[in-house]
């Protein structure tokens, strides 16, 4: 086409001179509306109709009003555009010279150039204002076009494409919309328009976008999944009256794609392709199963609270977008045998298999009591027609589940059963009965009250020779004379136990030769006589220091093999300490100790009896327990925060002492301050250390240094210190082996965030799977938020393309984000891929919307790993 | 990785465009169409054969232009004017259609010196993709 100029020279007919002349005149206008609306769009950030159609509208005058200005625009600068672009070879410049002299526009057809444009363009104009250009003298106007004849844009594909990607162009305009403009209820926002009809929401743009995509998903998309995941990001981002229109297509859809789509490959496609891309599917669709519940329920909370802004209707429309088959593959152990096995399951239903006999149902809160029948009732038929039956099954955090529905799954060939969160009591007699197998039971509920006191002796008496390992949120009664097993027999197998309390089968001093871990919620009266191959104990709740003296002894007495001991709860003193070395055997082996704090020195200054106390604990820990890998104290070293540093020093090993340097690789202490001594204590240990908090005076200055020292870290607090973002980023990208950083406070309030986060994304190594931002309130509206932009996390990734989760944690609530959520172009308009992840019950650290998120995340890992 | 970027041969070069080998380039229908296989890397310093033979290929594509130019556009000019007279069909006339569908049939591209400096493997890629293209 850069010829036209050399085609146009040798033209003689008059009739084809003004054609090629218009065909020429007609591009370089084309390019240039083109230029000037991309040159806008830099400028403004704004994607609406208005400025745009503006600017078509002083373009097309300029170009056909009959003005002064008009004909300097086609002498000059319209001139020197076909110079350039057609009629630069041989003598064309110089006949091109010649008309222009002349009246230019009568060489030309302004009615054809004018009917052409919009179409090219993508403006609709009025079908009044296209008959009139036709009319004569038309054109002797000096406005020809006015704003309110332009009725709007629409983003223009070329290459063929049909109405099913204009969706996707769509979708990408509401991206790039500014934060700003979104909302219509801003009346400061609506001044910037003189027309209500050109002032399109965030909204009107994706209810377009689900319209299109209802119209066209079925028969025009060409790849039915990735459709899915466009609907479902524009699905999960619209306002709540339009999410309630869309809601109904978009799950009709979602059911088309289960029930006929995933069993029918494409044609054409390698077998390898098209289980990848149903993977794609299967972790979009697990997303969209929370995202979905955030929006029809008010929180992800255990107890069912539907939003009221959502009828019955809806509420039943999600419970249909949740399909068993795809729900039971998600429970399968863990990400590898999703990506195996289970998606073979799932593509060729008929192939015998035996994935559905071992599951794992975690965080599955969002099924109702009725769903939860429905996934039963698939899992079942499933098991009968492989002919198999359970052999592990667990369900942690499913609050909706009614226990007795899973009497049909229970039977000998269960080996591993644990019921966490519902009520396990009325399955209780069908697990003592059918269950002789079981080698690991946990029944944990905080429902259960009324528990018979001889359920031990119940479930002893059918599963005695195989169970290993028990854990019941009862207490343990011997309740004499019931059962024919003994005191000395009860529990001789077991190698685990976890209970509330079992004070009567302790003091009874009950024989468990075999018992590796013990679990209690209450201390007193023990004796371990029974159990001399225990390794690790653990009192959960409260324990007196009196009570803790007693424990140490008795284990020292006892349990030489001890490797662990745990009192979250407790307040450990140099008495207890010295009680347990008094055990050579323990001194060897001990390698976790885990307590609320240091009891401090009764009497005199305070402050400087905790510090001396504290320092005489270290000090012994350091010098008689050699194994020491572990150390949490979980309030916090030392009263007083400055001291922290030095404090540290006593786990030093003296200059020319003989004692080995601990191999500490965990410490867990609330951060102080006192860099000085914390620099030394991470030289000490930096070979061994991957988990630590630093403290609060740590600054920028500091990070060359931290750089040295923590290149083997895995784990970093560094909520405490005083890093800017340059130290930050400088500090994070020299700690290659790092999985999970929280990041500086101070860095994490309102707009720092964003910036941070953005700063930090690029250089964050591939390993690292979650950032926690600790903030000082609730945010419930904090990520996603429409007043907070929320930058696209993955794409700044380059190249490292694994998701990372965000979790935004505040006092009683966190917001986790998963970046790329919905495939990798982490895009999903104002965040709404971030999700309430609300605890549980209060002091749990369980939430059902992390556990789920851990699992779509790691599913995106280990996708990414096999691939 | 194989870069097509610079596949077809550059027009003539015209004083004051800066790198228009780059930018200007022969339309396929033409290359193929044409009767001397012609070079990819004409006037450009890409080309790494004698003097002679660089100067051989830009005259080859020189040629190939001014044969656009001098024979089949006014060729074009004398069928269209003579076929079409209508001024209604005139104005519906698709110019763009007409200008891109000059030529028929297939010529080898030349072996230009940069080619030969592609290992086999490579050379076997590269022609395999040109097929592709074709």
């Amino acid at each position: 086409m850069r010829h036209l100029g050399v085609l146009w020279c040798h033209f003689d007919n008059k009739d084809w001179k003004n054609r090629v002349l218009t065909e020429a005149v007609f591009r370089v206008a084309k390019n240039t509306i083109q230029t000037l609306m991309r040159r806008a769009m830099k400028t403004l950030q704004f994607v609406n109709d208005e400025p745009y159609i503006r600017l078509i509208v002083d373009y097309v005058n300029l170009l056909f009003g009959d003005t002064e200005e008009s004909a300097a625009y086609w002498k000059t600068e319209l001139r020197w555009n076909l110079e350039k672009n057609f009629f630069y070879v041989g003598d064309c410049t110089k006949h091109l010279k010649r008309i222009v002299k002349k009246d230019f526009k009568e060489h030309v057809s302004l009615v054809s150039i004018l009917e052409r444009l919009p179409g090219k363009l993508g403006f609709q104009v009025n079908e009044e204002f296209m008959q009139k250009i036709r009319t004569q003298g038309f054109f002797r106007r000096a406005v020809v076009v006015k704003e309110q004849d332009l009725l709007g844009l629409e983003p223009v594909v070329t290459s063929g494409l049909t109405e099913q990607p204009r969706a996707f162009a769509l979708y990408e305009q509401v991206i790039i919309f500014p934060h700003q403009f979104r909302y219509p209820d801003l009346s400061s926002i609506k001044a910037f328009f003189t027309d209500d009809k050109h002032f399109a929401t965030r909204d009107d743009l994706l209810k377009k976008t689900t319209q299109t995509l209802a119209r066209t998903a079925k028969p025009l998309s060409s790849n039915h999944f990735l459709t899915f995941r466009l609907w479902s990001k524009a699905v999960i981002a619209l306002s709540d009256e339009e999410f309630l229109k869309a809601f109904p297509a978009y799950v009709a859809y979602a059911k088309w794609l289960f029930g006929l789509k995933i069993l029918q490959p494409t044609e054409g496609l390698s077998e390898e392709t098209w289980r990848s891309f149903v993977l794609e599917f299967v972790k979009d669709y697990l997303w969209m199963v929370l995202g979905l519940y955030e929006r029809c329920y008010s929180s992800l909370a255990s107890i069912e609270l539907r939003d009221p802004r959502y009828d019955e209707n809806t509420i039943q429309l999600y419970q249909d977008f949740l399909d068993p088959a795809l729900l039971v593959l998600s429970a399968l152990p863990s990400a590898q045998a999703v990506i195996g096995e289970g998606l073979s399951a799932l593509l060729e239903p008929e192939r015998p298999t035996n994935v559905y006999e071992n599951l794992n149902f975690v965080g599955f809160d969002f099924l109702s009591e009725r769903k939860w029948a429905d996934v039963f009732d698939y899992i079942g038929r499933q098991l009968k027609r492989n002919g198999g039956g359970m052999r592990e099954l667990r369900i942690v955090e499913c609050t909706r589940l009614d226990t007795s529905i899973l009497g049909p799954l229970l039977g000998p060939m269960l080996t591993t059963l644990e019921i966490v969160g519902p009520s396990w009591l009325p399955l209780f007699p069908s697990i003592c009965s059918q269950c002789r197998n079981l080698r690991r039971l946990v029944l944990s509920s905080r429902r259960d009250y009324s528990i018979p006191d001889d359920w031990v002796q119940q479930l002893m008496a059918t599963m005695h020779d195989s169970l290993r390992e028990l854990s019941l949120s009862g207490h343990l009664a011997y309740v004499e004379g019931v059962g024919s097993l003994g005191a000395d027999c009860l529990l001789a197998n077991l190698e685990l136990l976890s209970c509330e309390s079992a004070t009567d089968l302790f003091a009874k001093e009950f024989q468990m030769p075999n018992l590796r871990s013990l679990s209690i919620s209450e201390s007193r009266g023990y004796s371990f006589k029974g159990c001399p191959a225990l390794r690790s104990f653990t009192v959960r709740g409260y324990i007196r220091d009196t009570d803790m003296l007693e424990v140490c002894q008795r284990l020292a007495e006892s349990c030489p093999l001890s490797e662990e001991i745990q009192f979250p709860d407790g307040w450990l003193a140099i008495e207890q300490l010295e009680a347990l070395s008094s055990s050579e055997a323990i001194c060897k082996n001990l390698r976790k100790i885990s307590v609320n704090q240091f009891r401090p020195l009764e009497g005199g200054n305070e402050d400087d009896l905790c510090l001396a106390h504290e320092t005489l604990v270290l000090r012994l820990l350091s010098t008689k327990f050699s194994s020491i890998t572990h150390l949490s104290v979980t309030t916090g070293l030392s009263k007083v925060p400055e001291n922290q540093g030095e404090l540290l020093q006593s786990l030093l090993s003296s200059p020319g002492s003989d004692n080995p340097k601990l191999p500490l690789e965990y410490l867990l202490v609330s951060p102080g301050r006192g860099v000085t001594g914390w620099l030394s204590f991470l030289h000490q240990f930096k070979d061994t250390l991957k988990e630590v908090a630093l403290p609060g005076d740590v600054t920028d200055e500091h990070v060359s240094e931290l750089g040295d020292l923590l290149t083997g870290i895995e784990a970093v607090d560094l909520s405490a210190t005083l890093l800017t973002i340059s130290g930050l980023k400088r500090l994070l990208s020299s700690l290659r082996s790092l999985t999970l950083v929280r990041l500086p406070s101070a860095l994490c309030r309102g707009e720092k965030l964003a910036a941070a986060l953005i700063a930090i994304m690029p250089i964050l190594g591939t390993q690292v799977r979650t950032v926690f931002a600790n903030i000082d309130c609730l945010v419930n509206e904090g990520l996603g938020h429409p007043q907070s932009a929320w930058p696209r996390l993955l794409e700044l990734r380059k190249g490292a393309v694994l998701p990372v989760q965000v979790v935004i944690e505040g006092i009683d609530n966190s917001r986790a984000k998963l970046t790329g959520a919905l495939g990798r172009e982490d895009d999903i308009i104002d965040g709404f891929d971030a999700l309430i992840v609300r605890r549980l019950y209060p002091g749990s650290d369980q939430s059902a919307a992390k556990l789920r998120l851990n699992f779509i995340q790691s599913l995106h890992w280990e996708g990414n790993t096999m691939a | 990785m194989l870069d097509f970027s610079r596949l077809w041969p550059p027009e003539i070069p015209k004083p004051g465009v800066r790198a228009s080998f780059l930018i200007r380039k022969l339309r396929p229908e033409l290359v193929r169409s044409y009767s001397k296989p012609l070079c990819s890397d004409a006037f450009s310093r890409f080309q790494t054969g004698s003097a002679e033979e660089k100067a051989e290929n830009s005259q080859d594509v020189a040629d190939a232009f001014l044969h656009m130019l001098k024979e089949l556009i006014p060729t074009l000019v004398a069928k269209l004017q003579k076929e079409i007279s209508d001024p209604e069909s005139i104005a519906k006339f698709n110019v763009t259609e007409a200008l891109h569908e000059q030529g028929k049939g297939c010529s080898p591209i030349r072996s230009s010196s940069s080619f030969d400096d592609l290992s086999c493997r490579d050379k076997y890629a590269a022609l395999g993709c040109l097929v592709v293209s074709f």
